[in-house]
């Protein structure tokens, strides 16, 4: 298998990367595409939640995670957001997916890059095959997942778990601990990282796809949303992204003109929907939002050219969304919470950023953004410009296969 | 140059006796016609054509017309803004309808059936909330909440813009939550560049939404906040509105305009004697207290009764008679079912509907005094009537009520039945202390006029216009 003179690349993740949707997938995805513009030779193999992804959406060598299966339970409890730790157990099990999984990799692996810590077990299982004893283990982390996790708990009321916030805490603690690179998506989480007594941390910011609209979907879409200014938001299904929602806006989306709408995009729809339908100003909220649901990338891309600006009402949530980083590239305006920025703070000083730290900050700015002209382009080549360059994808991970490379000169060196 | 439109829409759809808030538009008319001519310009608004100029002569003969209605409001009740008075409940309606049939049968016969059916009335009004529900499931049914639901306000496509220039200056004070367009009138004032004054009458159905009919609070919280983005300007009637308009807009997150308290008119009409109807005189004997007001909920009629009753039950005697002018509204089918069964308020109540404009300055000028226990209002036009018919008022505490009474007042919590009774009391056996406050009020009052009240509305217009004469006739 292995053709590639840098080597194999062995990317584990609980999603398949067959078409990337939220966050996460996406900075994967693009990790696999440096790994493999340098040169390595990549293998994703993903353990994945059967009910969450069609088999259409997987990879050849994509092993799906049974709803019905005994490692679904945590510590023989049926408790609601916890597959993605109990996938680990499952993975690196003999009567699990391991003899499937061993079957269908290649013979040699220079290279396991775990995506966030839960497929941490089967890194390990593999790398105590004699096979793939010498593989580096690359730990991405994308978020620190315990905290996150205590308030997914807490925001559905879940009392009974102490216990997977631990396995987690303990989880993400052993995968950075044993890691021979541990690569961050926030400064904030290589600090928590390194006061762990993680030594080698690396940040690696998430970035964007640039995206050119076509012009027959800007002008179908032209067609479709308000003709005065509106903002946009597009996000996952992601808890975070949409629990905190209504508490962000102070419950009120009256800081929308009648004649504006804030747009809503991604599958996170449905669930700001559901959100605002129960708040107490409830026909307000939902006269102001036009939902778009799940778009296609052309779709997608007409829509964010056409938005007068961005919101990003994130007031919780670990990583660093790459939300953030496509609304800053966009030169359109952004309003987004203290949070939202976290691993973009040096672009919080731009003059079409404003930052709503609490609800009646939100609302002002709302109000102020829509009231403002569009916002004008950069000039190519200009400060601000390049600033935003940096936000692309192939040159916030560029430093990964180099650092992977220094890994394995460093090995060569001591045998 | 730039004009003032003045939006008739409510009085030229009124077709009923007048109630607070088309009495606030048919006086600022009244008062544009005979004060400032051709300054001002009408117009109303069409769902389906958008804005149309009115001439100033059929604006003339609708005021002459809700002028003449035989029967006058049952004053007040509600500067409100409940906004539309409520209809009688439909078990009522259904009621007169049945009686109107059943009086064609012979006297006896039809006395009988409608006796009957009355023992039957639970089962009709079962049926009737039976049927309220099937409609909302099966609207429901057909108009399910699904993508396309939060798009709502959807312009008729064939609205013409309106006809107002630049700087032009758009005044509506009439019942806007039922009859105009807001995402209409946004596009338009962007598209035209004229500003606009509306009204807050109060934000009662927001802030105290189980004293309203049905779920409202989160329908006019979407008005008002769909208003705010649309005025340059408010007038509110009280500033307790005014307080609590802010406050919600703050809330909401909308823009906060300026709002300019009004004083509504109060004075009452003069009365002849001889208009006086026999039945009224007859139906409240020479000794009442009085209370005008639709009886609803919020009004706290309930209050009243209860203080009645512990008198009844304390054991004094030769109480004065309680009458309740105004029409039964929502909410009140147990309370209206307590006078009819409770045998200590037999004959000590009397409930009058319909009255003239005469009776009612004749109720008011010979009344022992007035009471007011509302548990909320945008205003109080109740109590600011009876001052200005000379006449002392024991009225609730709350919210407005105190700006309409001044000092000329006696206040009490409108939740203590136990105080209401012991004032009362005072009171009857104190004619030399209602004496003494009739004496002041009569030397202290003065009852706001509506020429002051569409003065300053006028005023806020011509400042905004940049006329900047703004200054209300005898102010």
């Amino acid at each position: 298998m292995s053709t590639s003179p840098k080597g194999t690349v062995l990317i584990l993740s609980t999603y398949p990367l067959v078409a990337p949707k939220h966050g996460g997938e996406v900075r994967l995805l693009n990790i696999k595409r440096v790994y493999e513009n340098a040169g390595w030779s990549v293998v994703p193999l993903a353990v994945y939640p059967e009910e969450a992804y069609p088999k259409w959406n997987t990879g050849p060598r994509d092993v799906g995670f049974p709803a019905d299966s005994s490692y679904r339970l945590f510590n023989g409890q049926n408790l609601p957001f916890v597959t993605d730790i109990a996938s680990g157990a499952f993975a690196s099990s003999e009567d699990g997916a391991l003899p499937q999984i061993l079957a269908n990799i290649p013979d040699r692996i220079d290279v396991i890059h775990v995506e966030q810590p839960w497929l941490w077990p089967l890194a390990k299982a593999l790398r105590e095959s004699p096979k793939y004893s010498s593989s580096f283990l690359v730990y991405g982390s994308q978020n620190i997942e315990a905290p996150l996790k205590r308030g997914i708990f807490n925001d559905w009321n879940i009392v009974e778990c102490e216990d997977a916030i631990e396995a987690v805490d303990q989880l993400e603690r052993k995968a950075a601990g044993e890691a021979d690179l541990t690569v961050a998506v926030t400064q904030e989480e290589v600090d928590v990282l390194t006061s762990w007594g993680v030594k080698n941390v690396k940040l690696l910011p998430n970035g964007i796809e640039p995206w050119q609209a076509d012009e027959d979907a800007i002008a179908e879409w032209r067609q479709k949303l308000p003709k005065h200014p509106w903002l946009l938001y597009v996000a996952s299904a992601h808890p975070p992204n949409f629990t905190g929602f209504a508490q962000v806006f102070g419950e009120s989306l009256g800081c929308f003109p009648p004649t504006s709408r804030l747009v809503i995009a991604g599958s996170v729809t449905e669930h700001i929907y559901q959100v605002m339908s129960n708040t107490k100003w409830s026909t307000l909220n939902l006269s102001r939002l036009q939902l778009l649901f799940t778009l296609s990338d052309r779709d997608l891309a007409a829509v964010k050219s056409l938005a007068h600006g961005f919101i990003l009402p994130i007031p919780f949530g670990g990583g660093s969304n790459i939300k953030t980083a496509e609304a800053l590239y966009s030169g359109a305006y952004v309003v987004g919470t203290p949070s939202a920025f976290r691993g973009f703070e040096s672009f919080v000083e731009l003059p079409e950023v404003i930052v709503g730290a609490n609800a009646k900050e939100f609302q002002r700015a709302v109000k102020d953004v829509l009231a403002r002209p569009r916002a004008v382009p950069l000039q190519a080549g200009s400060q601000q410009s390049e600033l935003r360059q940096s936000l692309r994808w192939d040159v916030c991970l560029a430093p990964l296969p180099a650092m992977v490379d220094k890994l394995k000169r460093e090995k060569v060196r001591s045998e | 140059m730039s004009k003032i439109w003045f939006d008739v829409t409510s009085i030229l759809q009124w077709n009923r006796p007048a109630v607070g808030v088309i009495r606030v538009e048919a006086e600022c008319a009244k008062y544009a016609l005979d004060q400032l001519g051709s300054g001002v310009e009408f117009c109303r608004f069409d769902r389906h054509a958008g804005y149309i100029k009115v001439p100033a002569s059929d604006v003339r003969q609708t005021i002459d017309r809700i002028g003449h209605a035989h029967q006058t409001p049952v004053v007040s009740p509600a500067m409100d803004g409940t906004l539309a008075r409520p209809a009688l409940p439909l078990i009522i309606r259904l009621a007169i309808v049945v009686k109107r049939g059943l009086s064609k049968l012979p006297r006896g016969i039809g006395e009988s059936i409608f006796r009957s059916l009355s023992l039957r009335r639970e089962a009709a009004e079962a049926g009737i909330n039976g049927l309220r529900e099937f409609r909302r499931a099966f609207g429901a049914l057909r108009r399910p909440v699904g993508r396309t639901a939060p798009l709502l306000a959807r312009l008729t496509p064939d609205m013409a813009n309106a006809p107002f220039s630049k700087g032009d200056v758009y005044i509506s004070l009439g019942l806007d939550w039922d009859q105009k367009n807001l995402v209409y009138i946004a596009e338009q004032k962007e598209l035209l560049g004229f500003r606009a004054i509306f009204c807050c009458y109060d934000v009662i159905p927001v802030k105290y939404p189980h004293l309203c009919v049905g779920d409202v609070a989160a329908k006019f919280a979407h008005y008002f906040a769909d208003l705010a983005w649309c005025a340059d300007e408010f007038v509110s009637i009280s500033e307790c509105s005014k307080r609590d308009l802010l406050a919600l807009l703050n809330e909401l997150g909308t823009p906060v305009p300026e709002t300019t308290v009004i004083k509504l008119g109060s004075h009452l009409p003069a009365s002849n004697d001889s208009d006086v109807s026999h039945h009224t005189k007859e139906a409240v004997g020479d000794r009442f207290i009085l209370f005008v007001s639709t009886i609803e909920r919020r009004k706290n009629h309930e209050t009243l009764y209860r203080a009645y009753t512990r008198l009844v039950d304390k054991g004094v005697k030769n109480l004065p008679k309680l009458v309740f002018v105004g029409m039964p509204g929502w909410g009140v089918n147990d309370f209206l079912a307590d006078l009819r069964f409770d045998g200590r308020v037999k004959n000590r109540v009397e409930m009058l509907t319909n009255v003239s404009d005469a009776d009612l300055t004749w109720l008011y000028k010979n009344a022992l005094f007035t009471v007011f226990p509302s548990l909320y209002e945008g205003w109080g036009l109740a109590v600011a009537e009876s001052l200005s018919a000379g006449k002392f008022c024991l009225a609730s505490n709350v919210a407005s009520i105190p700006e309409a009474g001044g000092d000329l007042v006696e206040y009490l919590d409108p939740w203590d039945v136990e105080k209401w009774a012991e004032r009362l009391e005072w009171y009857f056996n104190n004619p030399k202390a209602l004496s003494e406050a009739e004496k002041r009020i009569g030397k202290e009052y003065n009852a706001p006029r509506w020429e002051n009240t569409a003065g300053t509305v006028f005023g806020r217009a011509e400042a905004l216009l940049g006329i900047g004469t703004a200054n209300p006739v005898g102010d």
